[in-house]
């Protein structure tokens, strides 16, 4: 393993307390920059200069604090053992595929099935727009569709078992439900479908459909409680939990995390999510990626961290959900570890970097009407603690059966069952999420909580390539390369733009082929018009004038 | 982690050196605390092998996680021999992450950050600072007076540390106890 060297040395004239040195890149030029991890004011920025471009200062993680206690959990991951891309210098973000320096396998596997959209939402850089010059099509076949799964099943030393489902709108494809039938045929126990949810409220029996077919749950974008901030979905998402809540489809609210924009609902999302319960599993809040040249001046308006929306959920829930709660992504590791000595097999593992993800469990207390975390009956830090010293003991010798046994009966102590939700079990659902750690008994854990996750993926200011060399968020593409998140999006025109075109068909040929028009399926706001009040409410996104810069997040 | 593959260079036994005890007072009331200063290193193999290069290759075998656990104890003397225990024993846990650095200025991959017993991670800008922030212990710990009674008292700290196994270093442990020191609690 070796890391391509470059030129330049780290900028040292920088102000504040250096962290660590790691590389990025201009967001001018894409050149490979060294660049600083640094913190001042309690906060932590990313520090680079391009010799032709200039400087820039990036909020990183807006507090220091939560940045060290979350880096004690660094922990890097088996790697790939059978890389698409085998290279031998690591030059991120060049060579993606995955390449034989990347540090995690898929945790979580993409794959596009178009790119056509039936909203046309401002901060979105995914769908393809009619009249753009190099405006491609892209939607793979049924036989594409199982070579990408199959890649993804082939990763070693730990096959993909995850994967989801995107666009564009991907219920705009009429085969979808053929699509995921072959995804489930292929192996893959979970999947999952990213979408707006407009169509799942048009037509309530798809979800049956998609359901009957193999789909685990829908990963539905929900920016806000009001029109004003999810003018995408607001008047939809009701119709879309009832048909998932018929059709026993879980799902995980997916909010793009806007600071000035919708910062302030972050607790309203979680209070909607809590009537919600039976069916809402999950919130996954994505801090926004910036994309498209942005001044600084821009950026610090929109500009959010993980910290950041972690203490304005702390605040807009009153102190319900604390920020003590929340724990980095890799922090799960010593549990894979103790499964991974007990089995000696090595498992599915979330090896991605801390700053990358942070994610809490909240149970519901039905006679107070509240979430309760999982960390106020549970101690965590104690537990991983002790499965990390058994899977010591394991490692060096000890008997696995002996320190298994020693754990169940030992888990108790970590639970203080006076504080426990009624009717919550938690001891049995962590033993058998522990021991077992199939998909089944992790699913049943899932089932009586709700997970609070957030994902912060990377743009050109503020991308540590010490990061991209961790995502476990991937790519599949036709031609077999499996390519990470922050790599995919961060730079379309070496990577998604290529891909797009290499196996696209142009807007007019679409057209053509298809006998309609791409704006055809434009979401006209067809259910907003039923429940508006005000003229701005019936304007769904197609139509909407809302327009400033081009924003993104998935 | 590949077990028993031990080739890291040979290296003599680990041992606990330089080994110190220290009060802030030598008389205390029987009603107040006292401050007692402990320094040991751990020395030999451990340390030894405890070096980058050796790093990287344990990198290799996905041996990146290690923990140390130390236990810290005081003992005075009684009928001769230092067998009667001063307050509870304390556990410590000290550990490094081997990880894959993107630091441009270094030509190796393989670096390690340190996280302390109060859960500090440190990254070390040698590796001769790696060892010192793992290894090197200087840390003051209080005592009540009522711990030791009233009386004439010689006290020593007993030491131990232990390891799993990893590819520099067998599992292992080693002990030790400071000099002993006199304290006069009134």
């Amino acid at each position: 393993m070796a890391l391509l060297q470059i030129e330049r040395k780290p900028d040292s004239a920088f102000q504040g307390r250096l962290i660590r040195h790691t590389q990025s890149i201009c967001p001018d030029c894409n050149r490979i920059l060294p660049a600083n991890v640094i913190e001042h004011d309690n906060k932590v920025w990313l520090h680079k200069v391009c010799p032709q471009h200039g400087e820039v200062e990036e909020l990183y993680f807006g507090s220091y604090e939560m940045y060290q206690k979350f880096s004690t959990y660094w922990v890097d991951g088996k790697g790939t053992h059978a890389p698409n891309v085998p290279i031998d210098l690591c030059a991120c973000p060049m060579n993606c595929g995955l390449c034989s320096n990347h540090l995690s396998h898929t945790g979580l596997a993409n794959i596009i099935v178009t790119n056509r959209c039936d909203l046309t939402c401002w901060y979105c850089f995914f769908y393809v727009k009619k009249g753009l010059e190099g405006a491609y099509v892209y939607e793979p076949t049924h036989n594409q569709v199982r070579g990408m799964v199959r890649a993804l099943k082939a990763e070693r030393p730990v096959g993909g078992n995850s994967l989801q489902i995107t666009g564009g709108e991907p219920t705009l494809r009429d085969d979808l439900a053929d699509i995921i039938k072959i995804i489930h045929e292929e192996g893959v126990d979970h999947i999952q479908l990213n979408t707006n949810g407009i169509n799942l409220a048009l037509q309530p029996e798809l979800a049956t459909k998609l359901k009957a077919a193999g789909l685990s749950n829908l990963y539905l974008s929900f920016d806000g409680i009001s029109p004003r901030t999810n003018p995408k979905n607001h008047w939809e998402a009701p119709y879309t939990l009832d048909s998932c809540r018929k059709a026993h489809v879980g799902v995980v609210l997916v909010p793009t995390v806007i600071k000035s924009v919708n910062d302030h609902e972050l607790g309203g999302i979680l209070r909607f999510a809590q009537k919600n319960i039976d069916v809402v599993r999950a919130i996954s809040y994505q801090p926004v990626s910036l994309t498209g040249r942005m001044k600084k001046q821009e950026r610090e308006k929109y500009r959010i961290t993980i910290p950041d929306c972690i203490h304005r959920i702390e605040e807009q829930t009153e102190g319900e959900i604390t920020r003590d709660a929340w724990f980095p992504v890799p922090s799960c590791s010593p549990i894979t570890h103790f499964v991974e000595t007990f089995t000696r097999k090595p498992q599915y593992e979330l090896s991605i970097h801390f700053a990358c993800g942070a994610g809490t469990y909240v149970f519901l207390d039905e006679d107070r009407n509240k979430l309760v975390p999982m960390t106020s009956f549970v101690d965590i830090r104690g537990l991983l603690e002790y499965l990390d010293e058994k899977s010591d003991e394991i490692n060096s010798g000890g008997n696995r059966y002996i320190a298994a046994a020693r754990f169940m009966a030992k888990i108790g102590s970590f639970i203080d069952k006076a504080k426990q939700p009624k009717g919550l079990n938690m001891s049995k659902l962590l033993v058998n999420a522990l021991i077992k750690h199939d998909y089944s008994s992790v699913g049943q854990f899932h089932l009586k909580s709700m997970f609070l996750g957030m994902m912060h993926f990377q743009d050109k200011y503020n991308q540590d390539e010490e990061r991209l060399q961790r995502c476990d968020i991937h790519y599949l593409n036709p031609d077999m390369r499996i390519i990470p998140f922050c790599s995919f999006n961060v730079i379309p025109e070496w990577y998604r733009d290529r891909i797009q075109k290499k196996y696209g068909i142009t807007v007019e040929q679409w057209e053509k082929e298809h006998g309609e028009k791409l704006e055809a399926k434009l979401y006209k706001g067809t259910l907003r018009r039923l429940g508006a009040q005000k003229p701005h409410e019936i304007m769904g996104c197609a139509t909407s004038a809302v327009h400033i810069e081009p924003i993104t997040g998935v | 982690m590949s077990h028993g593959q031990l080739t890291a260079k040979k290296a003599g036994p680990t041992r606990i050196g330089s080994i110190s005890l220290k009060a802030d007072r030598d008389t205390i009331l029987v009603d107040e605390p006292i401050k007692l200063l402990l320094r040991f290193q751990i020395d030999g193999g451990f340390r030894d092998n405890f070096t980058q290069q050796v790093w990287e290759e344990a990198y290799k075998a996905h041996d990146v996680r290690l923990r140390l656990t130390l236990t810290i104890g005081f003992a005075k003397k009684v009928g001769g021999v230092f067998s009667r225990k001063v307050g509870k024993p304390i556990k410590m846990v000290r550990k490094a992450k081997l990880f894959w650095t993107r630091n441009p200025e270094r030509h190796n991959r393989t670096w390690v950050m340190v996280i302390d017993e109060n859960e500090a991670p440190m990254i070390p800008k040698s590796g001769a600072e790696a060892q010192s922030l793992l290894l090197d212990f200087n840390r003051s710990f209080d005592l009540l007076g009522t711990d030791l009674g009233k009386g004439t008292h010689s006290i020593v700290a007993k030491v131990k540390a232990k390891w799993g196994r990893h590819y520099y270093a067998p599992k292992g442990s080693v002990e030790a106890t400071s000099p002993p020191i006199k304290i006069v609690c009134t």
